[in-house]
């Protein structure tokens, strides 16, 4: 058996090295161990190879070989995802695309920007930098994830409450099937007529098809921001706030939230100068043009103050602006100080369920004994609860497994969602029975066995059909099935 | 006895489904002669799929505000009304979030939005009878789309019946929301070919406080088009930017229109947000573009007949013409497009920052014909942009495929088409059909 198996991979390193040359491919032990997970740490499995293609076609030609072998194979940007969308249940090919980093056309009179998958987000919004426009969608990890992973998975980011999430700004594909066609869907003209595969694209998780090129539409930066700083000494206040300005019909450029826990472990990473003894900050930000700006932020103001804030500060200049915003989308590195482990959670609630829901974590952490930070997409209802543990204490493992079920239980009982940006990935899969009804998924099934209907492309993601649900009581290595 | 027949009778009885004659207006539009208005979505998904076992067609309409796009159906089967569930279901006002029936009118959609500020800021003609699920169905869109977007952005939950009677949700009731595929963009301007919609929720936004309209009067295309170059550029961050010939203005009935030569052409320019932000826009842009080469006037729409305006920029195209052209192109290649495609006897309204043309005739003696479309089509095609018509006894005369020709991707959409409605039961031929059979997009 075990030399079948090994003779079988040397048989695919071989051909996948005819078609994109020897240092194309990965395919020693140690090399692999890189591409076991990504930043979902607690599910990982080892591929049989890893390859970097530098065109759509290679893509397709690796895609053809994958059939041809009966081998699963899954795309892979930078590795960021946080569900562990990367993880290759059943082995098999990882197609990495960080060579596929061009940005192909520029095109400033009609907004959009054609870009190859493995292009980093924010390599974009430099490009564009004196022209005075940007890419719109900034999730936190913009320094580093590629465009590919933001269409897969529909990424957000701070910006997202008022400017709208990557859906919002992909017009159209290129993209190899999971039989290894080739097609193009949509485009920079709007309303192509046909249905918009574009738009059902984004967010399926690589399960649908393998994006190598995103044309985006592009975004004029606003003439002036301000940049607010609240500080509060309740997280309740804080909370209350968050609602009252969504409820007053203000929209933010950016309304989000730190914790006590968060602002310490920033504060010692960056020095912005948080206030270390505050329960919670907000960072607001109203941007458009200069006139009338002052008076947004003054509603803003005016709602911090009803809710007991502390001090509302404004970022003086650009380079303030830039620290604060640093600070907030750096928070995640940061972590590191405060424990050697972490799961960062991804979930939804109405945003007038916030208070209750921050409270409801609270109880969660006493409960389990695992500390739990928070800093979040808070204008959108989006939180994201950090649980801080030691991967190595099997039973602190176990106990962050029921703290995050608990919390995302809650997120369902109050008519919110699972995730509102990082996926399903593996991660989340046990929970899409609870989202949805067996006909809910049924017709989601039936599009995934349409464009994947052997299951090589990504398995084990997403929807819990197929392949086995992965158990989730133990972290570690899972046999290739 | 047909197939038709036996469905009629075994579901007739039922008293929660109610039967009528087809209307007039929908006559030759939907090949039924027969309406039922289902009074609750059980019954609703029960005779979806009586009508699936039987292989009979089911025509889904709303208000019947779009019903001549695409051709209708060789098959007799009947319309499937769903103006009776049009109940607000769920209005957390300040969550921004509201979730109704397929078929409540989109005027009282937006009547009960306004109780609270807010509104859905999605321009939707014949709001009094247009249903939000033939809106969303039919990807209604208007002037504001370049400033909010369209009607994609907004709905973020969906649940809607499949031909074999299946109550199948997606997205959900939250503003973010990544969990499943987002089936929302599938029926989001399919056409009632997919699924029955049966309920929305939707992100809405808060009401501004002021909206304005200015009007840039330009000699020429080719000036209009360096305005819209500038626009591009300019301080001030228009919602809309409406372009009008002479034959569109005058029909629209924009102020001044009597007097233009029939070489000027017009470009209202739509600003919404804080008051005094307004205003500062309307200034800056007499600044920026008053005495530009080519700009004959900039002048501002005056306050009470702001709205009447955004009424008629949203609505008149749709009026009493019998064939209405949409075509789509980039922004920079509006000019060339118009150029070719212009025509005394023809109005024009484009919605320039997005590259979306309207385009119909205003004379009944000089409706263009095949000749005249194949040419704008070929072109368009060869740029990647497209020209369609609303318009079913046109294209029917003309024997022109009213969703332009074959195109790769349509591999893929008959695919999905085939499998969600593997019988072909759905809008049959309207717009994209199941593999195999023929269907209105490929050119006849
Ligand atoms: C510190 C930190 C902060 C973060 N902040 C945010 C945030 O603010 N908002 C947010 O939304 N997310 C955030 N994330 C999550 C993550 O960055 C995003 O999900 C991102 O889009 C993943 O991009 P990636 O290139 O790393 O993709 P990967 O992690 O490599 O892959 C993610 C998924 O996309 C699929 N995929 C990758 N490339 C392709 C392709 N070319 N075609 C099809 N499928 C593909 C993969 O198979 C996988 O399922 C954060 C993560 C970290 C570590």
């Amino acid at each position: 058996m075990a030399t079948e198996t090994a003779t079988k991979v040397s048989r695919l390193v071989k051909r996948l090295t005819e078609l994109v040359g020897p240092d194309g491919v990965l395919s020693s032990p140690v090399e692999l161990v890189v591409y076991e997970c990504d930043g979902y740490t607690l599910e990982k499995n080892r591929p049989d190879a890893v390859v970097f293609p530098r065109s759509t076609e290679q893509v397709r030609d690796i895609v053809r070989l994958c059939n041809e072998l009966d081998v699963p194979f899954l795309p892979r940007g930078a590795g960021t995802s946080l569900a562990g969308g990367t993880v290759p249940v059943g082995g098999g090919v990882v197609i990495e695309f960080s060579r596929l980093n061009s940005i192909l056309e520029v095109n400033l009179r009609d907004r959009y920007a054609v870009v190859q998958a493995g292009v980093v987000n924010l390599w974009i919004t430099n490009r564009l930098k004196e022209h005075g426009y940007h890419y719109a969608p900034d999730p936190s990890s913009q320094g580093a994830c590629t465009i590919g992973g933001n269409v897969a998975t529909n990424s957000g980011g701070p910006h997202t409450l008022k400017y709208g999430v990557t859906v919002n700004h992909v017009l159209g594909v290129r993209a190899v099937l999971a039989d290894g066609t080739v097609v193009e869907l949509g485009g920079p003209v709007e309303d192509v007529p046909g249905y918009d595969l574009t738009g059902l694209l984004v967010g399926s998780e690589g399960t649908l098809a393998i994006v190598t090129e995103a044309t985006v539409r592009l975004t004029r930066n606003p003439e002036a921001y301000r940049t607010l700083l609240a500080v509060f000494d309740s997280i309740d206040d804080a909370t209350n706030t968050i609602s009252e300005i969504i409820g007053a019909g203000i929209v933010p450029a950016a309304l989000e939230m730190m914790d006590r826990l968060i602002i310490r472990a920033v504060e010692e990473a960056f020095g912005f100068g948080f206030p270390l003894d505050a329960e919670a900050v907000l960072i607001i930000e109203v941007d458009g043009l200069e006139v009338g700006l002052d008076r947004e932020a003054e509603q803003v103001t005016a709602i911090c103050r009803r809710n007991n804030c502390r001090e509302v500060r404004r970022a003086r200049d650009d380079a303030e602006r830039a620290a604060l915003w640093k600070s907030r989308k750096q928070a995640f590195g940061a972590i590191g100080r405060l424990s050697p482990s972490y799961c960062t959670q991804d979930g939804v609630v109405p945003r007038t369920a916030l208070p209750h829901m921050l409270r409801f974590i609270r109880g969660v952490s006493e409960k389990y004994g695992i500390p739990i930070a928070n800093v979040f997409h808070a204008g959108d209802g989006n939180i994201h609860p950090i649980l801080l543990f030691d991967e190595r204490d099997s039973d602190q493992v176990r106990r962050v497994l029921k703290a995050s079920h608990d919390i995302l239980e809650e997120c369902i009982r109050l008519g919110g969602s699972v995730t509102g940006e990082h996926g399903i990935g593996v991660e989340k899969i046990n929970f899409m029975p609870r989202l949805f009804s067996p006909d809910d998924l049924a017709v989601m099934v039936a599009l995934k066995n349409l464009f994947n209907p052997t299951g090589r492309l990504s398995p084990g993601k997403m929807l819990p059909v197929g392949i086995r649900c992965l158990e989730q009581t133990h972290p570690g290595r899972k046999a290739p099935l | 006895m047909s197939s038709l027949d036996d469905l009629l009778q075994t579901v007739r009885q039922r008293p929660e489904i109610d039967w009528q004659p087809l209307p007039e207006a929908w006559a030759e539009l939907v090949a039924a002669t027969h309406v039922a208005r289902p009074q609750s979505v059980e019954a609703l998904r029960e005779l979806l799929r009586a009508a699936n076992e039987r292989a009979v067609p089911v025509f889904p309409v709303g208000g019947g505000t779009q019903l001549d796009w695409g051709l209708p159906a060789a098959r007799e089967g009947f319309a499937l009304c769903t103006q009776s569930l049009r109940q607000v279901i769920d209005y957390p006002a300040r969550d921004m979030t509201i979730t109704v029936q397929a078929g409540l009118t989109w005027a009282e959609l937006a009547d009960r939005l306004a109780t609270e500020n807010q509104w859905l800021p999605v321009d939707v003609p014949f709001a009094q009878q247009a249903t939000v699920a033939g809106s969303v169905a039919a990807n209604i869109s208007g002037p504001r789309r370049f400033g909010y977007g369209t009607l994609r952005d907004y709905v973020i939950g969906i649940a809607v019946v499949t031909p074999d009677g299946k109550l199948a949700r997606a997205g959900g009731r939250v503003v973010k929301n990544v969990a499943g595929y987002d089936l929302c963009k599938l029926y989001t301007g399919s056409f009632g070919t997919l699924a029955v919609i049966v309920e929305l929720t939707f992100r809405v936004r808060p009401r501004p406080e002021a909206s304005r309209l200015a009007c840039v009067r330009c000699a020429s295309l080719a000036a209009a088009d360096r305005v819209f170059e500038r626009l591009v550029r300019s301080r001030t961050r228009p919602v809309a930017v409406e372009l009008l010939n002479h034959a569109g203005a005058v029909q629209l009935a924009a102020p001044g229109a009597e007097s233009m030569q029939p070489t000027q052409w017009l470009v209202f320019v739509g600003f919404e947000g804080f008051g005094e932000t307004v205003d500062w826009q309307l200034k800056q842009l007499a600044d920026e573009f008053g005495g530009a080469d080519g700009v004959e006037a900039v002048e501002v729409v005056p306050e009470p007949e702001t709205a009447s305006i955004w009424h008629r920029l949203t609505e008149r195209r749709f009026v009493s013409s019998p064939v209405l052209f949409k075509a789509g192109c980039r922004p920079s290649q509006l000019a060339e497009f118009l150029d070719l495609a212009d025509d005394a006897a023809l109005a024009v309204q484009a919605h320039g920052a997005t590259g979306i043309v309207w385009l119909w005739p205003t004379d009944p003696e000089r409706v263009p014909g095949r000749d005249w479309f194949d040419q704008i089509h070929g072109w368009l095609s060869n740029r990647k942009g497209y020209l369609v018509v609303k318009g079913a006894r046109w294209c029917r005369k003309e024997g022109v495929a009213p969703w332009g020709g074959e195109r790769p991707d349509l591999t893929l959409m008959h695919r999905v088409k085939q499998t969600y409605d593997p019988n072909d039961i759905l809008n049959p031929g309207r717009f994209i059909t199941a593999e195999g059979a023929t269907h209105s997009m490929q050119q006849s």
